[in-house]
């Protein structure tokens, strides 16, 4: 759930949902959801008037109760499974998204190099004939 | 999981002490005992308990130094582990709903794909043991439409749904 929330953070609210429908895993599922009653309520309970114009201010998981059960491996050997049940709190604000150009994965050395090559290569005599 | 291994491992350990370290001979015999140190069996060797131990470590695996935090959130928070967006996703112009835009819409392709299984499903209805060659042309015949074909190159099949509007009846043209 956490990866779920990470990635939602500052998207806008139509963008998020589509992408965690796209994902296959439950946790993106029950985002996907939780985002939408969200927006729903967004339009019922406090009347904004464009719902779509909202981005995810906040989104984060916090575990709640955890249920022990049992289960049997070979060899007389038992385990603990946990069943875990958490909250997820979800924050929607009205307003233009985030700006998410931090996210984009750093450069490494040989994409540097590459953009160096590109950079030696360009050069050219300015103002020339 | 691990409890077996390590039962056998110390039970190998506690057979190699015993074997280096024999009985202690019958009480007639023996003068007083009252050393309390452990000694190595071969005076001047160096074959203590420790070295026993420092042999059994690869049965009794254990991180030798602590993980930095740094190399943890490495592997938790790492770029990897991450979500990222899907890239090339369109909407589709009759039902709304996105899909990729190198496929198309799954939506609208899972309402033809279930008339073609029904369809498919009417077909192989046939007995294989018969005889007659399965090689006509098969016209579908949806509820409330008469199963009659003129040409004797087709072979009609009757569905038991509704005909879907977006499919064309052949047996009328």
């Amino acid at each position: 759930m956490w990866p779920a929330c990470q990635f939602v953070r500052g998207l806008n609210v139509d963008y998020a949902i589509q992408q965690l429908r796209f994902k296959q895993k439950k946790s993106t599922l029950m985002l996907a959801e939780i985002i939408e009653e969200a927006k729903n309520r967004a339009k019922e309970e406090f009347h904004i008037g464009n719902p779509s114009n909202m981005f995810v201010a906040e989104a984060f998981p916090i575990q709640h109760k955890m249920i022990k059960g049992a289960r049997r491996h070979a060899r007389e050997q038992w385990c603990v499974i946990r069943y875990r049940y958490i909250h997820v709190f979800v924050r929607l604000e009205e307003g233009e998204p985030r700006n998410l150009s931090t996210r984009v994965r750093q450069k490494d050395g040989w994409e540097k190099m590459e953009d160096y090559y590109a950079y030696l290569r360009d050069r050219d005599f300015k103002y020339s004939l | 999981m691990l409890t077996p291994w390590i039962q056998r491992g110390n039970k190998a350990l506690q057979e190699i002490v015993s074997l280096l370290f024999r009985p202690p001979p019958p009480p007639a015999l023996a003068p007083a005992l009252c050393t309390t140190s452990i000694q190595p069996s071969i005076p001047g060797s160096s074959y203590t308990v420790q070295s026993i131990l420092n042999d059994f470590r690869i049965v009794l695996g254990v991180p030798k130094y602590r993980t930095p935090k740094p190399r943890i959130f490495k592997r938790k928070f790492g770029y990897t582990r991450l979500f990222h967006a899907e890239e090339g996703l369109t909407t589709c112009k009759d039902c709304g709903f996105s899909h990729h835009v190198s496929t198309i819409c799954g939506v609208c392709y899972e309402k033809i794909r279930d008339v073609t299984n029904a369809i498919k499903k009417e077909v192989m209805k046939y007995n294989p043991y018969v005889g007659e060659r399965q090689n006509k042309e098969v016209v579908v015949a949806f509820e409330g439409e008469s199963p009659k074909s003129n040409k004797k190159s087709q072979r009609v099949v009757e569905v038991p749904r509704e005909r879907p509007s977006w499919f064309k009846s052949k047996l009328n043209e």
